[in-house]
């Protein structure tokens, strides 16, 4: 029989949506779940998100959000770290812990039948973290190697330059990894205060989507994490850019490739221009049918890697066109992009069609993305962190759908404009 | 011969198309059918191709087209030709235009793209069942009647030497390709799928046209799908694109056998830490050592607790990241150990690993530790198959590897492998000394 949920649970249906099975519930504590239940296919997807990340930290606290999270899988009061990977390895269990820069995700992935024992370990792992000194010395040497190996990677490289030149004074400068000084100096009682500030059922937000019974996992949710504090959240990310960074920025390295990425600034996600900047992303550069993919690709194979990046954010964001082309191709391709940045606006640049055919492409992707648990409870956490509502996943694509040609014109005379550009040059 | 009528009716097909000319007999067609497990259907058709289907109902199909050739077709001089045909097919039809298969799929919200490998070359879309089957026409017109300019082929030829570029800069590819040249002395997988610059360069549409009319064929091709679509609709569909007839039987290139050479090599370069691999030469895929193999290959590097990560990159902190994996080829595939550290740690890493490996060769597994490893396996192998594009890729992938009968009973081998099994497998495949490769940061 069923468990009932009456005495315990604070149970508030926020939101029911017609169109979805998602269901936004509140446990006792404040902390807010967001139920997709699947009868279909016997995996449970299960996210805890919580708003820290780097776009919540200052320099002097650069990189804390990333070793604490990670830090949360390491050991708690009854479990060493060696004791909670075996057991939920031994379940076949999939938790992992990352954060990035608005939100961190500590997620779960498992069957319907080793569910019980693997959100037990998980629970744990949320209510009773220790910090351990040993596991942290071995996770800060291994965050300072990938700070280190961050120039192996050019894309990743390119990108974190060009957006701390975009973002001076602005969170959206730091690197999620935090810098070398920091890490260093990270200390157990460091990561105890992060825990003690984040981790409060205001600041955070479970999803859950796949095989359960709605009620039971409400009643499993209740039990295992109502012990989180409560308390407020952290509010609402603010940016603060400084006026003043340079058009231009480059840096030569020995490569064999160069990179060249050029940033607008881009509106956040609660935006009413979200829609048409995603739509014109799609657009420019979103597919092997974009504009930017025939121009300089297909027409003139300056490319191979190339498109546009429009992150969903919280606050004033990026907007970016990359490319990776070689030495000789780099004036030619940052004329193309800007080429293409400044007729976005213009009457007739983008037709009727290609507006279809950008939208029917976004609504399609974003369903295809659904077919996964994962996926589907990393948008309804996502959407409903950043302030647009777990709600916004059942309604995104008719929002994709109502975007006109105008709309798209307006939002390129809006954003793209001041273009930043910074360029992973070969020595 | 035309070449397209090798894949199918070519212009005759279109007219079919257009006029809706009448179907010849579904069994003129289709050779025989075989129901497999979990609403797995295999049709053999006459032109010696293979079709898979699996129907979930979900509102959306994955169209997957495989072929069972890649670089271990390929010799020195067209090093890269399968790669470069697969670019050259999304480059469009006679009459599609050059973008046309990429409007027509992704302007109704689908995807596509296309892959090559060592044994095999995919093509494959995912979409909405109420554009499947236009885009299904879209992707075998391209495959079938590729338009092959020489004024596309040459703005291609551009983009896979981009291509090729972009990979030189990435270690872990390095690291890769590195470990396949050192381990093969003389059999094709010696050679990196992309090809070289220099080779591209020369490649004339002439070689183009006698690889795609030797090697992309029907009885090298496998078509797969999943998803919100009727199997005798998609056979009758598909009758539509093949001539009638009988194909010929697929005779060549099934097997080679694989040498292994160990060695040494570094390199160094332009990179932010070291990168280290060992790898060996292990069972190819139709030997049953394969289960076994890959709950080994689990066992010690798949998890935070498995017996590798555990004890060098946890307890003795030599690394900063650890992999094991194992390559399930037609030919002998490697097992791999990679690990990304310090420079410093490199000779004490490689000792330890070798150490390791002689224990698990001498003293075996622990039950509980196999039953860990096979927990994982099973899990992830579920995880790994929730969309319709990975169960298609799952039928196309182990059809042209082995047949698609090996994911069918896949869990079930798996469960049955025993510790003692384990044990005789490190024996047999990790007790030599493998090929070792290690980038190392050029100030260190």
């Amino acid at each position: 029989m069923k468990r009932s949920l009456a005495a315990f649970i604070v149970l508030t249906a926020l939101l029911s949506l017609s169109a979805a099975a998602a269901q936004a519930f509140a446990l006792s504590n404040g902390l807010k779940v967001v139920l997709n239940p699947d009868r279909s296919g016997g995996i449970i997807a299960l996210q805890v998100f919580v708003r820290a990340g780097s776009a919540w930290e200052t320099p002097a606290d650069s990189g804390t959000a990333t070793l604490a999270v990670r830090m949360i899988t390491r050991g708690t009061r009854s479990r060493t770290a060696e004791e909670l990977a075996a057991s939920a390895e031994a379940l076949g269990a999939s938790i992992s812990a990352a954060s990035g820069e608005d939100h961190s995700i500590i997620s779960l992935v498992c069957t319907e039948k080793t569910f019980p024992e693997a959100s037990a370990i998980l629970f744990d792992m949320l209510l009773n973290p220790v910090f351990p000194e040993p596991e942290l010395s071995k996770l800060r040497k291994v965050v300072l190697s990938k700070l280190k190996a961050q120039k192996d990677d050019n894309f990743a490289y390119t990108l974190q330059r060009l957006k701390s030149r975009m973002f001076p004074g602005d969170s959206y400068a730091l690197d999620p990894l935090g810098t070398e000084e920091n890490i260093s100096a990270a200390t157990s009682s460091r990561m105890l205060d992060f825990y003690a500030k984040n981790f409060k059922a205001g600041n955070m937000c479970v999803s859950v989507s796949g095989s359960f019974d709605r009620d039971e996992m409400l009643s499993s949710l209740e039990k295992g994490l109502s012990g989180i504090p409560a308390g407020a959240g952290a509010g609402k990310l603010q940016s603060t850019i400084e006026a003043g960074s340079e058009k231009y920025g480059s840096e030569k390295m020995k490569k064999n490739q160069a990179v060249v990425m050029t940033g607008f600034y881009a509106p956040e996600l609660a935006s009413g221009d979200y829609p048409a900047m995603k739509v014109l992303s799609s657009v420019l550069g979103g597919g092997m049918s974009s504009k930017l993919f025939s121009s300089l690709r297909e027409k003139e194979g300056l490319a191979y890697s190339i498109g546009t990046i429009y992150p969903s954010r919280a606050k004033t964001c990026a907007f970016i066109f990359y490319a990776g082309t070689r030495k000789e191709n780099i004036e030619r391709i940052k004329q193309g992009i800007l080429d293409a940045a400044a007729s976005a606006a213009k009457p007739g640049y983008v037709t009727e069609k290609e507006l279809e055919d950008a939208k029917n492409l976004l609504v399609g992707q974003f369903r295809l993305e659904h077919q996964t648990n994962e996926a589907r409870a990393r948008y309804l956490g996502w959407f409903e962190l950043a302030g647009a509502g777990f709600g916004y996943d059942a309604s995104y694509p008719e929002a994709v759908k109502a975007v006109t040609l105008e709309e798209v014109s307006k939002a390129a005379a809006k954003y793209l404009v001041q273009p930043k550009t910074f360029v992973l040059d070969n020595e | 011969m035309n070449i397209s009528n090798k894949i199918t009716g070519v212009v005759a097909a279109g007219v079919m198309l257009l006029a809706g000319g009448s179907l010849p007999a579904a069994e003129a067609f289709v050779k025989n059918t075989e129901q497999g497990k979990n609403g797995v259907t295999k049709f053999v058709l006459r032109n010696g191709a293979t079709v898979l289907t699996k129907e979930i109902p979900n509102g959306l199909v994955s169209f997957q087209v495989w072929f069972r050739t890649g670089s271990r077709d390929e010799e020195d001089s067209n090093s890269g030709i399968s790669h470069f045909i697969e670019h050259l097919i999304f480059k469009g039809s006679a009459s599609s235009g050059v973008s046309g298969l990429s409007r027509l799929i992704e302007g109704r919200g689908g995807n596509l793209n296309g892959a090559t490998s060592k044994d095999f070359t995919n093509f494959h879309f995912e979409t909405a069942k109420e554009h499947f089957y236009m885009s299904l026409d879209g992707m075998l017109d391209c495959l079938s009647n590729p338009a092959f300019d020489e004024k596309e082929i040459e703005k291609e030829r551009k983009v896979v030497i981009e291509e090729i570029v972009r990979g030189d800069d990435d270690p872990g590819r390095k690291l890769y390709e590195e470990l396949f040249k050192l381990s093969y002395p003389s059999h094709p997988y010696r050679r990196e799928v992309i090809g070289t610059k220099e080779v591209l360069e020369k490649l004339t549409k002439a070689d183009i046209l006698a690889c795609y009319s030797a090697r992309y064929a029907p009885e090298r091709m496998i078509i797969s799908a999943a998803g919100d679509f009727t199997p005798s609709e998609l056979i009758a569909a598909l009758e539509k694109h093949f001539p009638a007839g009988n194909g010929k039987p697929l005779t060549e290139g099934l097997r080679k056998k694989a040498s292994f050479a160990p060695g040494r090599r570094e390199f160094t370069g332009n990179y932010g830490q070291g990168y280290f691999g060992s790898a060996w030469l292990g069972p190819a895929a139709d030997n049953s050592d394969t289960y076994a193999m890959d709950l080994l290959v689990t066992l010690l590097g798949s998890g935070r607790s498995s017996r590798l990560y555990s004890k060098l990159k946890e307890k003795e902190q030599l690394c900063y990241s650890l992999e094991a994996g194992y390559s399930t080829m037609r030919d002998e595939g490697l097992i791999y150990i990679t690990a990304e550290l310090s420079p410093d740690s490199r000779a004490v890493f490689d000792k330890r690993l070798l150490e390791e490996l002689k224990d698990v060769c001498v003293n075996g597994v622990e039950e509980k530790e196999l039953s860990k490893a096979r927990a994982v396996l099973e899990n992830s192998y579920i995880f790994s198959h929730e969309t319709d594009s990975q169960i298609a890729g799952d039928l196309g992938y182990n059809e042209a590897i082995i047949g698609y009968e090996f994911g069918q009973d896949y869990l079930d081998n798996v469960r049955k492998v025993t510790a003692e099994e384990l044990k005789r497998v490190a024996v047999i495949y990790l007790s030599g000394v493998p090929a070792s490769v290690c980038l190392i940061p050029e100030d260190k």
